[in-house]
């Protein structure tokens, strides 16, 4: 029989991926996280913050990033332009600004002798600069990273190996026109004891929400005519990847989600934008899939933004060590204007509450036991190709030689 | 006095080397020969009663969690933790009692109650799975006196029975196992060395000092008491009848191939006066004739007060009296890092004065294991300080040497 | 005392002093720390209501919402947890979940 996307492997030789078993190893391995971190994360771009965030010149925010090792300052100068560099002063080596964000800025004095850099990284004053031998400022500026900003996102990379409008060009065709300009309605953050591509690939799949989620979102992204929760299309963009999740359109919606819906958004619903061409928007469904829910794009290699009618999620999967990765996620919505939007949203923010307290369980126990199976193999079946594409991505990089 | 060491005479004498007590390269050496392919002792058959029953041990010297099931067939099996899928643990509870099948939380794959992957959903979307070769991962499963012990190696080089030695084998032989219950279990996680821990539990020397005031009603130590308050003020010891029987000595050691048997001098109850509480224990404790002692004092000590039985690598039985033992299980958790498990095992009280007896030795030995603990972490955290170079041992400590010198040749064997 | 609820709503009060909290974390763990059938006391009660409760609050817009109905919008929020005890899970956490206080919620923030 011919490979459909109910049957075989669709997906997965379409995108001319193998269908081996993954190895286990570089799931835990100290050595293949080292690995990563010189040739996938310092080569590529992770996000550090939105445009928002320091919208007026003299804005700054910090952002650590563990697995380089570094500390991140962006700043906005009054050229407007965005700048990162490692947050280091080029004397001794303590942290030039201490605190995640500020605003009203113009120099950033270094507590422990004093030295000062503008917004643009210039070295601008040295107390007692005599007594340095004709010290050169310029060979002395912050050392920059490499910065750039998508869609209000703003990247940065110790060493890119492509310019991130190149990176991420696809990507941006695809949701072109979404208004990504929202402000953030509800976060949360948890420590992990995982692996970073475990705890992705969790997050990558929609082939876990029959079992895993059984009791919760289950009878929202699974139905009688798509019982296993397939995705309804997947897209992969070199090392970015695409994958829009199937929407029950039998769902019976309980009072609490009737409730969200009509004041609101309940991102466990999604109308039929067919028949209702005013609620669909620029920027989803790219393929105009039937009984379409929301979108994930996952931008290589920590980042996913989960995308829906009224609402976006912003995740991001900070490796720590090759058993643990600080998580983050971001629920985007437009300010809540009166109670009933207040409301709504509530539904919003609990029901991804429960439904990652689930996730997040499962990847610990997953970690827990990997080691153990050092000599064995995952097996990725044809809707979670977005987990082996990772895996074809990060090892085809990881074994460069450069 | 040199009561053991003569008998043994290729146990070197001298100190014991202190790296391998804290070293990462040896901890990881021992994870792979002393550890993998050994059979280890993860519980009892009483905990898996009927076909279904399972419990889980996370084994972090394995990297692992394992669970041990019984299945349709009676067979008790050991498995990884580990979906053959995507890894994620398939029982997620630590014990529990499961129907004909067992069903991963993440994706629903289905396993029987052999390990076998019965059932994949949507399976169709995945090509060239064979569900015939995705069962759990097994490990051997086996049985002595109805203690389970597995091994990583499916196929493990030796039997449980030649592991365990018929010398070991005849130590316990008639002790009633089968009819006690499990009555408390207490865990600790300490800053110790696996081998330092365990090492205290194979010599009584540290009695006299460690616990000078829960042991106190063994005579000897009150008399080492006595001995060194009178130190302290600078006169000379106050003369004292000469004791035949310290208790914290053994008198006697058998020290087979890996495995080792201690005996602990006792006093007999005439000799030292006893506290009210104690008292009260005695005399309502059961009270078993000398025939129901099988089992127990093989080596026909006189003064005879307890038996230590060692199993290679990390088990330990502590055997008193035919009416209760403890178990206890010193398990790594890295080089300088163990986690020591005490399992206290009774016959079912049958009156309130055996309860209370029974409840007086439990809460003594939760005291006794408190005082142990205490003293190991302040010594493991000097042991890197380049302050000790080695660990003096007595000849009444020839087991904790013993102990030491066999994992030692399992880590340095090719 | 009393919440100073409007007239039509006094006998939702009851619920105002346990289920009416200001932050998300405390109605979490309110909900979890609750038996099921206190949350579906609660649940029921106020799905009985629904329509007139929100008619009420969005009368205005959020900003212009009186202090004195700050207590009935937070007891609509709790609603929202009290929902998935009720309408989803079946119990007042998921079966199988990662401890909840590593999840840490930061509310309408940056990280």
């Amino acid at each position: 029989m011919k490979a459909s996307k109910d049957h075989g492997n669709f997906f997965t030789s379409n995108f001319g991926l193998s269908n081996d078993p993954i190895p286990i190893e570089p799931y835990f391995s100290s050595e293949w996280f080292k690995r990563e971190r010189e040739k996938v994360f310092k080569r590529s771009w992770v996000c550090v913050g939105r445009e928002e965030n320091i919208g007026e010149p003299g804005d700054y925010l910090v952002r650590d990033i563990p697995i380089l090792n570094a500390s991140a300052l962006v700043t906005r100068a009054a050229d407007r332009k965005v700048r990162a560099f490692y947050n280091v002063c080029q004397h001794r080596g303590n942290l030039v600004a201490q605190t995640a964000c500020g605003h009203k800025r113009s120099r950033f004095t270094c507590n422990f002798h004093g030295w000062s850099y503008d917004l643009h990284g210039r070295l601008v004053q040295v107390p007692d600069e005599k007594v340095f031998y004709n010290i050169d400022r310029d060979q002395h500026a912050l050392k920059p990273l490499h910065c750039g900003v998508w869609n209000g996102f703003i990247f940065v990379s110790p060493d890119p190996a492509r310019p991130l409008e190149e990176e991420f060009a696809d990507l941006g065709k695809l949701v072109d026109g979404y208004d990504f300009a929202l402000p953030v309605v509800g976060s949360y953050t948890a420590e992990v004891k995982g692996n970073w591509k475990v705890f992705l690939d969790a997050f990558q799949e929609a082939y876990h929400v029959i079992a895993l989620h059984a009791t919760t979102v289950r009878p929202t992204f699974a139905g009688s005519d798509n019982p296993f929760a397939h995705l309804t299309s997947a897209r992969i963009f070199d090392r970015n990847r695409s994958i829009s999740v199937y929407g029950n359109p039998d769902h019976r919606m309980r009072p609490s989600e009737t409730l969200a819906f009509k004041l609101g958004v309940a991102s466990t619903y999604t109308p039929d934008m067919e028949k209702n061409a005013a609620l669909s928007a620029a920027g989803l469904n790219p393929e105009g899939d039937k009984n379409w829910a929301f979108d994930i794009n996952i931008m290589f290699p920590n980042m996913e933004l989960l995308m829906g009618v009224g609402w976006y999620a912003q995740m991001q999967f900070w490796p720590v060590a090759p058993d643990h990765t600080h998580y983050e996620v971001r629920i985007y919505m437009k300010a809540p204007r009166d109670a009933g939007d207040a409301i709504s949203q509530e539904f919003n923010k609990v029901m991804l509450y429960d439904v990652l307290l689930e996730d997040l369980y499962t990847i610990e126990n997953t970690q827990a036991v990997l080691k153990a199976r050092a000599d064995g193999n995952f097996i990725f079946g044809d809707h979670e190709v977005a987990c082996r594409h990772n895996y074809e991505v990060v090892s085809q990089m990881v074994e460069t030689r450069s | 006095m040199r009561l053991f060491s003569d008998t043994y005479t290729d146990l070197k004498p001298g100190t014991v080397p202190i790296e391998p007590y804290y070293s990462e390269d040896y901890y990881r050496r021992e994870q792979q020969r002393v550890f993998r392919g050994q059979w280890l002792m993860v519980g009892r058959v009483e905990q898996l009663a009927q076909p279904g029953d399972y419990f889980n041990k996370d084994l972090a010297v394995l990297e692992s969690s394992v669970f041990v099931m019984r299945g349709d067939d009676g067979k008790l099996r050991a498995f990884h933790n580990s979906c053959r899928h995507r890894g994620n643990r398939v029982l997620a509870k630590s014990c529990g009692k499961l129907g004909k099948a067992f069903t991963c939380g993440f994706h629903g794959w289905t396993y029987d109650l052999s390990g076998s992957l019965i059932r994949v959903p949507d399976e169709e979307c995945f090509t060239d799975l064979h569900k015939d070769e995705l069962g759990l991962r097994g490990l051997a499963c086996d049985t002595w006196n109805g203690f389970i012990f597995i091994n990583t190696d499916p196929r493990p080089r030796e039997s449980l029975t030649a592991f365990i030695g018929k010398e070991m084998d005849a130590q316990v032989a008639g002790f009633p196992f089968a009819g006690m219950e499990l009555a408390a279990t207490y865990e600790v996680e300490l800053g110790a060395n696996w081998k330092f821990l365990a090492e205290a539990y194979q010599e009584a020397y540290h009695v006299i000092a460690v616990h000078k005031d829960t042991v106190a009603d063994r005579g000897t130590v009150s008399r080492w008491e006595v001995e060194r308050r009178a130190a302290l003020r600078g006169e000379a010891p106050p003369a004292l009848p000469d004791d035949p029987t310290p208790g914290h000595h053994f008198s006697s050691v058998r020290l087979f191939d890996r495995h080792r048997s201690m005996s602990v001098f006792g006093k007999p109850k005439s000799d030292h006066q006893l506290p009210p509480a104690i008292d009260l224990c005695a005399r309502f404790a059961p009270s078993p004739t000398r025939s129901d002692y099988g089992g127990l004092n093989t080596h026909k000590d006189a003064s005879w007060g307890a038996d230590l039985h060692f199993l290679f690598p990390n088990t330990e039985l502590l055997m008193v009296t035919p009416t209760w033992y403890l178990q206890l299980g010193f398990w790594p958790v890295n080089a300088q890092r163990s986690r020591m498990e005490v399992n206290f095992y009774r016959q079912p009280p049958r009156t309130a004065g055996e309860l209370l007896a029974m409840e007086y030795f439990e809460a003594n030995f939760r005291d006794i294991v408190r005082e142990d603990v205490a003293a190991l972490e302040p010594a493991q955290a000097m042991f890197r300080s380049g302050a000790t170079s080695g660990l003096w041992l007595s000849d009444q400590e020839i087991p904790a040497r013993h102990s030491f010198e066999v994992i030692d040749r399992h880590v340095r064997a090719d | 005392m009393s919440a100073g609820f409007p007239e039509q709503f006094r006998d939702l009060e009851r619920f105002a002093a346990t289920w009416a909290i200001v932050s998300r974390h405390g109605r979490y763990q309110h909900r979890v720390r609750s038996t099921m059938d206190e949350v579906r006391e609660f649940y029921d009660a106020i799905t009985s209501r629904l329509e007139a409760i929100m008619k009420y609050l969005n009368r205005v817009g959020l900003a212009e919402l009186p202090a004195s109905d700050r207590t009935l919008l937070y007891l609509m929020l709790a609603y929202m947890e009290a929902s998935r005890a009720v309408e989803v899970i079946g119990a007042t956490e998921v079966h199988w979940g990662f401890d909840s206080s590593r999840l840490k919620i930061i509310d309408g923030a940056e990280l």
